[in-house]
């Protein structure tokens, strides 16, 4: 065999190796991307919660879902977003520690990586502590 | 012939892996600014502070944008369109949206090996939003 011929041999292996890597490479950046738009979303949501008035839950809640949902809204990756946060009244009251889960999936299918990666899961949590003096009612 | 696919493999990943840093840490930054604008000023405590978002957003964006400049974009308004912040250049803007105040970091950083920028369309474009403090006495 000429060695035109071992050269393509070797360039018809190594090809099909090298484009598995890119695209995994670039599905890896575009995961970690999503991960840390769904964690920073849900960071700024606990952080929200926590600057409502002590012992008002709803109140809370409801300033949590609209830091998710405002933060997640620009984020073109990211669908079927959900966001829950603790159900405990013990954990408005001032001082006390409040725990909120973010999940949502990756859209891989609005991206050409479709072709490889389906739609995946993501989830992430975070915590933040109510003032134990400034958030009690005036 | 693989010599050549290789060193383009190779310098893709190597740009995909350096704009999932910077674009990382425009979210970090964006998050941290985003906390002090909504959490009023000393002199307005009932207020957004949101000339308070860029110096923290600047110091936590400086350590991975190389040879960019980090620039406040226009006062309490969204930052203007992609295409008229110029090469190597991002703005950090702040505002209010509603209940809300909004911090955008948006542009085009400048790439480690210069000429290749313009060749690379990988941009910043990050916007996170958080409820503006309610309990400031």
């Amino acid at each position: 065999m000429s060695q035109r011929g071992q050269a393509l041999i070797e360039t018809a292996v190594t090809l099909p190796v090298l484009l598995a890597l890119f695209i995994g490479f670039l599905g890896a950046g575009v995961a970690a991307q999503a991960y840390v738009d769904l964690n920073t979303a849900v960071y700024l949501a606990a952080a929200s919660n926590v600057t409502a008035y002590a012992d008002d839950m709803a109140l809370s809640k409801q300033y949590a879902q609209e830091t998710f949902d405002a933060t997640v809204s620009h984020d073109t990756l990211l669908e079927n977003t959900q966001l829950t946060c603790s159900n405990n009244p013990a954990d408005y009251a001032a001082g006390a520690p409040v725990g909120c889960q973010g999940s949502g999936s990756i859209a891989f299918h609005r991206t050409p990586l479709s072709i490889i990666f389906g739609d995946v899961p993501l989830s992430a949590s975070a915590t933040a502590t109510r003032s134990p003096y400034r958030s009690r009612r005036p | 012939m693989v010599v050549a696919a290789f060193l383009l493999v190779t310098f893709a990943a190597v740009s995909a892996a350096f704009h999932a840093i910077q674009r990382a840490m425009a979210e970090t930054a964006a998050a941290a600014g985003v906390q002090i604008a909504a959490s009023g000023s000393p002199a307005k405590p009932d207020e957004p502070n949101l000339a308070g978002a860029f110096q923290p957003t600047h110091d936590l964006l400086q350590s991975v944008m190389f040879q960019t400049d980090i620039e406040p974009g226009p006062a309490n308004k969204p930052c203007p369109p992609k295409d008229q912040i110029g090469q190597a250049k991002l703005e950090v803007c702040a505002y209010p949206d509603g209940a809300l105040v909004a911090v955008t970091v948006r542009g085009q950083p400048n790439f480690p090996i210069p000429w290749i920028t313009q060749f690379l369309p990988w941009d910043i474009d990050v916007t996170v939003e958080m409820h503006a403090v309610s309990y400031q006495p």
